[in-house]
């Protein structure tokens, strides 16, 4: 795709005017995506930028987001490689890699090779350039209607991962999306998008992990749509180790048709503001749904997680497990809800969130939500917040096991599960060895493991 | 005369401000079994936990040194690879660690004391194995998590167990009977019996003269509002069993 002339913009704005922006850049591609885009930047337009009083916002100020002078990454010069960043392959994985910088494409870095039959991998600009049948089909169509972040990303949406998974294919490689931002001396914005397709009876593994230049500013707004038709089972991870100073919004929405299993795992760790919105929606009957996921703010990191579990299909299963290990000052937000639709009999659905606080400074909230329509349903939900149990933790040092090695084996005992519900090996060594370095005292327990 | 390896001096103690031992003295010298009995809440539990370094009892006044060092000034780890070990009252559920990392995690937390490498995996195993069958311990029971769905009698089994493992110089029992049977009660005296030695010394913490059969010891000691109030020989224990601690409370309070 063309990048926008630089003259033709001011080099930075604010989010609230992104409208003049985003409209010219609609003007220059391609024609049968302009009203999509466009439908999506009316929407953004109307439901404008969130604020502490709407409900969905009321523990996330997205002040600082709104205060930046943001540069779209699609102004900038494309990137081939980074000076700074070297792409984190999970070796192990042996999977098809993507890579993106600024969320662009790299046809560089990326190892689009090997690809299983009836396997279809390219990025979505050029998906988009094609014109792609399922990619108009399905493109922007699944975003949650008030979801203002969502809209945004769709009416700016230029490039991501395009991936189809034909009917009774089952792919034994994954498929890997890295993505880099390297925004230099810029707060840079970028909007990348995923689309994945499992038809009938496919199955896929994809890792999406996230990396930026330790310290540097800038404005991760991505976003996955997945469409499963029957019996389709994906196993997705999103591996969030974005800067510290980083703002990275994302969604995942799902679609899942008769009897489609779908398993998303997310780890948080990067981000000075997160905000992780999933909603999957079981539209058939029979389908089965896994949300698992662990966030791990320090600093003063703010980590919101917002759920939402749509059941309209029949016999229905979900489960959502997300726990918090917060330390310093960090903050979290739990919201999940589940609805559960009128017709939707026989739904399963379980809900918890636990929180381990790791200071007094802490805080994490958690707020359950259940919306039910349907009279024969069993729908549980539980939230705890709490801290080191002192008994154990005296029980570990009357052994002789130092204090800084006793925490750090309490808490990984906290998050042990969360890693043990990921079914892919290498996904789950690694993931492991993310959150030991990142607990004092983790080298340690890496050698009692 | 040697140091005795423990020697508790006017120990007072409390929690959230409730004192709860009030000028406790005790000598253990090496090589002695020491039974300490008392009625409910008279501060056995107590005593034990503030010699094993729970940050939640406050030293108020008095010293405890052991092997001639100031426990007082360490923490409850520093005390365990000097040697000192308690066996809970009631073990702790620790749902997500194995028993064999936290095993092995505290074998070698002291053989990085002592200067020594990490155990290697096949001799953790077989002293895993030995000693597990020195208190009949299920061995599949180690692959849980640490205490997790053990019933009562097997955790205390863990504990004697996880002594044996770790060697201590003085090990103190905290009701290690309660919950045992009779067949594991004599195992499990057994077990400790066998760790007798003229350097090693055990505080057998109890309200049965039963374990006393087993565990023979030489010096018993009545604890009650958180003072020893009498101390003697292996009879006392006999005696109290007959008599009761009511007898004694009254005839303590008339010398008093
Ligand atoms: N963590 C605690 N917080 C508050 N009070 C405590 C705590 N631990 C013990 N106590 C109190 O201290 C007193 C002594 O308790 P302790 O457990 O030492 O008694 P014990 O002699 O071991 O009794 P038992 O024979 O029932 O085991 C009791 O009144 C008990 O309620
Ligand atoms: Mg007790």
């Amino acid at each position: 795709m063309t990048p926008i002339d630089s003259t033709t913009v001011s080099d930075a704005l604010r989010l609230e005017s992104f409208e003049t922006f985003a409209r010219e850049s609609i003007a220059q591609a391609p024609s049968w995506i302009r009203p999509l885009r466009t439908e999506q930047l009316e929407r953004f337009v109307a439901q404008g930028l969130p604020h502490a009083k709407l409900e969905a916002w009321r523990q996330t100020n997205i002040d600082p987001l709104k205060q930046l002078a943001l540069t779209p990454a699609s102004t900038l010069p494309p990137a081939e490689r980074s000076e700074r960043l070297a792409v984190p392959e999970i070796e192990s994985l042996d999977a098809v890699r993507l890579v993106f910088i600024n969320g662009r494409f790299s046809e560089e870095l990326s190892a689009i090779d090997r690809l299983p039959e009836g396997v279809t991998v390219m990025n979505l600009a050029r998906a988009i350039e094609q014109g792609l049948p399922e990619v108009r089909k399905h493109l922007t169509q699944s975003s949650e209607r008030d979801d203002v972040f969502a809209a945004l990303n769709a009416a700016m949406v230029e490039d991501g991962a395009y991936i189809r998974v034909r009917r009774g294919v089952c792919s034994q490689r994954p498929i890997a999306l890295y993505y880099l931002s390297d925004p230099g001396e810029q707060a840079v914005a970028a909007f990348p998008r995923n689309l994945i397709i499992l038809e009938e009876s496919s199955e896929l593994t994809v890792v999406e992990r996230y990396v930026g230049v330790a310290g540097s500013v800038y404005f991760n707004n991505a976003f996955t749509e997945i469409v499963q038709g029957r019996q389709a089972n994906l196993e997705h991870y999103r591996l969030q180790e974005e800067s510290d100073a980083a703002f990275h919004i994302c969604g995942l929405d799902a679609r899942l048709d008769r009897d489609a299993m779908l398993a998303a795992h997310t780890m948080l760790f990067g981000g000075q503001l997160v905000r992780n919105n999933i909603h999957p929606v079981l539209v058939g009957e029979n389908c089965d749904c896994l949300i698992n996921g662990l966030y791990v703010p320090t600093g003063r990191q703010h980590m919101d997680n917002h759920m939402r579990v749509e059941h309209v299909g029949t016999h229905g299963d979900s489960r959502q497990y997300y726990r918090g290990i917060l330390a310093d000052e960090a903050t979290s937000v739990f919201s999940g809800r589940i609805v559960v639709a009128k017709g939707a009999q026989k739904t399963d659905a379980k809900q918890t969130n636990a929180n381990l606080l790791l200071s007094e400074r802490a805080h994490a909230h958690t707020q359950p939500q259940l919306e039910i329509y349907a009279d024969d349903v069993k729908c549980t939900h539980g939230a705890t917040v709490g801290r080191l149990e002192q008994q154990q933790l005296f029980y570990l040092l009357s052994r002789g096991i130092e204090r800084i090695t006793a925490e750090a084996v309490l808490i990984y005992a906290f998050a042990a599960d969360t890693l043990e519900r990921m079914r892919s090996d290498p996904m789950r060594e690694l993931l492991k060895g993310e959150l030991l370095k990142r607990l004092p005292g983790g080298d340690r327990v890496a050698g009692v493991l | 005369m040697a140091t005795p390896l423990l020697e508790i001096r006017n120990l007072h103690a409390s929690v959230d401000d409730k004192p709860i031992l009030k000028g406790l003295s005790l000598t253990v010298n090496r090589g002695e079994v020491h039974s300490i009995m008392g009625p409910n809440g008279s501060g056995k539990s107590t005593l034990a936990s503030v010699l094993a370094g729970h940050e939640a009892f406050e030293v108020t006044e008095g010293s405890i040194l052991f092997k001639g060092e100031d426990l007082l000034e360490m923490d409850a780890d520093e005390r365990a690879i000097l040697g000192l070990f308690l066996a809970f009252q009631y073990p702790v559920e620790i749902p997500g660690v194995s028993n064999t990392q936290f095993l092995k995690a505290a074998i070698n937390a002291r053989r990085k004391a002592a200067g020594e490498p990490e155990i290697d995996a096949l001799a953790f195993l077989k002293l895993v194995k030995d000693k597990a069958r020195t208190v009949n311990l299920d061995e599949s029971l180690l692959k849980r998590s640490v205490n997790e769905g053990f019933s009562g009698g097997e955790k205390k089994r863990a504990e004697i167990f996880q002594m044996a493992l770790l060697e201590p110089e003085l090990g103190i029992l905290d009701e290690t009977d309660s919950g045992l049977d009779i067949d594991a009660l004599r195992i499990v005296s057994e077990g400790v019996n066998a760790m007798r030695s003229p350097e090693r010394s055990f505080v057998v913490i109890t309200h049965y003269q039963r374990l006393l059969s087993h565990i023979v010891p030489d010096h018993v000691h009545i604890l009650m509002n958180g003072r020893i109030v009498r101390s003697g020989g292996k009879e006392l224990a006999l005696q109290l069993e007959q008599e009761g601690y009511a007898a004694l409370e009254a005839e303590v309070a008339a010398t008093a």
